[in-house]
């Protein structure tokens, strides 16, 4: 009790500077250790610890780049690789009792481009070539044990026991369903989490785009695709984000992948429109639309109704334009066209 | 040997004053962190409902982000600015009644909550870091860890925001940081500290 009686009336304060007993201050080692193990955590661990070492090399004129501020709430999307990206893998033959497609396709991608360290040591340790082909395998055993492929890739990436820990935590912080990952990445550790998001992130971005539903199941034109373009309003070039799909007021709009409307927005240039979250970075959006049903933070499968195509907005006729993103950046939405209308 | 440690000891904690509110200070930014890691998701989703007529779907998302980075930074410039005008020494409860504001009041709280969170953030750092060289230490060293960092700057640091109240100029002072320094307290308390799962 001493210790924390000590430490209630020394504690930096400037006018007094022995405890109340007279007795001369102590445990000055042990505050200055924690002082230091807590100032170095925040430093790397907050946007002020980031903004302190940026103003800290300029002091000392070494040259340094203002960091990004919002790397520190990054919540589980990373980009998979460009070289992915840019040729994207073709569908492995099906395997029964294994990782279900496209999840396995999309792993095994991940795997040839790079094999986590944990995973490595399971496959030094089982004598066993390291290479994708193994790797693949080895996976496979862990869905087996676990039925949820996305935590088999975490236990993958980082080690089972570093997977119970942050469960175990969020379960501790009253997160609802702690087992998921999104609810307990905020309690892995800095590097840990870095390294999910790689390879669990890369990877089960990969497999949800390699799976998305043409958003329209009627007949239809291109009426402009993804890419630098002639503005049809404005007259002046412009990137165009996404694909322009001629169709009638009115027709169905299907969810091009499962999960939540994160965004369901109203004017503007966009009109009526709809964002689409599909967990790790993932979002589709579909716009000028003329009727939203569906609230904000509604589920919804791949392929369901999400809302009817409309002429609102900045627009020259009736027409869905239809977006892709993964981890922030746009993509073209017709190379992930695996439905054919 | 035992003697001469005791003497370094005493010397450094005589030089307390200089540098032990830098722990405190990084605790509560810690702590602050953890809660605005939860508030841009939030605000994202607020703003995208709003009614406000975003040009693109995908703004309202990034600008609750940046609105998070935005209300930690200024927490975190509050925080440093109460704990260094915190250096009086109150001794009776009377003498805090007199200086009452509502910066009297927020302090505490405020420094308590991000305080407790930012030592179950270091808990968890060493729990990390031991984990793959000694894993049947690496809990009990984290909840040790966390335990006395609790004790040594957490509350020690929201007592220093009692005892050193300094005398305001309105009872009003510290109403137009309250706002954001009690969104990320109320966040932090909620999903910052290890205690909801225990509840029923
Ligand atoms: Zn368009």
């Amino acid at each position: 009790m001493s210790v924390i009686r000590e430490a209630l009336y020394e504690q930096g304060s400037s006018r007094r500077r022995s405890a109340p007993s007279g007795r001369s201050p102590r445990w000055g080692l042990l505050d200055l250790c924690l002082t230091l193990l807590v100032v170095a955590a925040m430093i790397t661990r907050t946007p002020t610890g980031g903004l302190l070492t940026y103003g800290w090399e300029r002091l000392r004129g070494h040259s340094a780049d203002l960091p990004t501020l919002t790397a520190w709430f990054s919540s589980g999307a990373a980009a998979p690789p460009a070289e992915i990206l840019d040729a994207l893998p073709a569908p492995l033959p099906a395997v029964p009792d294994a990782l279900p497609e496209p999840w396995r396709t999309a792993t095994h991608s991940s795997l040839a481009n790079r094999i986590p360290h944990p995973l490595r040591d399971r496959l030094k340790a089982e004598g066993q070539p390291v290479d994708a082909e193994h790797a693949l395998l080895a996976i496979d055993e862990l869905f087996r044990q676990t039925e949820d492929p996305t935590l088999a890739l975490e236990q993958a990436a980082l080690g089972s026991d570093a997977v119970t820990r942050a469960v175990g935590r969020a379960a501790a912080a009253g997160e609802d369903e702690p087992q998921r990952f999104e609810s307990h990445r905020r309690f892995l550790s800095a590097s840990a989490a870095d390294e999910a998001d790689r390879f669990v992130g890369g990877t089960v971005a990969l497999a949800t785009v390699l799976d998305l539903a043409w958003p329209l199941q009627v007949e239809h034109r291109v009426t402009s695709p993804y890419g630098e373009r002639m503005h049809p309003t404005l007259k002046v070039r412009k990137f165009h984000d996404g694909v322009d799909l001629s169709v009638p007021i009115g027709t169905e709009i299907h969810a091009a992948q499962a999960g939540k409307l994160a965004v369901v927005g109203k004017g503007g240039a966009s009109g009526n429109y709809v964002v689409m979250d599909h967990g790790f970075g993932v979002r589709t959006s579909y716009c000028h639309l003329s009727e939203t049903p569906l609230a904000r933070g509604t589920e919804v499968e791949r392929g369901d109704v999400i809302a009817l195509s409309g002429n609102t907005g900045r627009s020259t006729g009736p027409h869905l334009h239809y977006g892709v993103r993964i981890a922030g950046k746009t993509v073209d939405p017709e190379r992930f066209r695996v439905t054919k209308p | 040997m035992l003697r001469s440690l005791l003497t370094i000891d005493g010397l450094v904690a005589r030089t307390r004053p200089a540098w032990g509110w830098l722990g405190q200070v990084a605790l509560c930014w810690l702590g602050a962190h953890l809660a605005a890691d939860t508030l841009d998701d939030l605000l994202g989703g607020w703003l995208a409902g709003c009614g406000i007529a975003w040009p693109e779907p995908e703004q309202p998302l990034i600008a609750g982000t940046w609105a998070a980075v935005v209300i930690e930074l200024v927490v975190a410039g509050w925080v440093l600015w109460v704990r260094s005008r915190s250096l009086d020494q109150l001794r009776t409860a009377k003498e805090w009644t007199r200086r009452w504001s509502i910066r009297a009041i927020v302090a505490p709280v405020a420094f308590g909550v991000f305080g407790l969170a930012g030592a179950w953030v270091l808990a968890m750092a060493v729990e990390d870091g031991l984990a793959p060289l000694w894993p049947a230490v690496a809990g009990p060293a984290g909840t040790v860890t966390g335990l006395v960092i609790a004790a040594r700057l957490a509350v020690p640091g929201a007592w220093r925001t009692v005892v050193g109240t300094p005398v305001p100029r309105r009872r009003w002072d510290g109403a137009l940081a309250a706002a954001p320094v009690l969104l990320l307290t109320v966040l932090a308390a909620r999903h910052g500290l290890p205690v909801w799962g225990w509840l029923p």
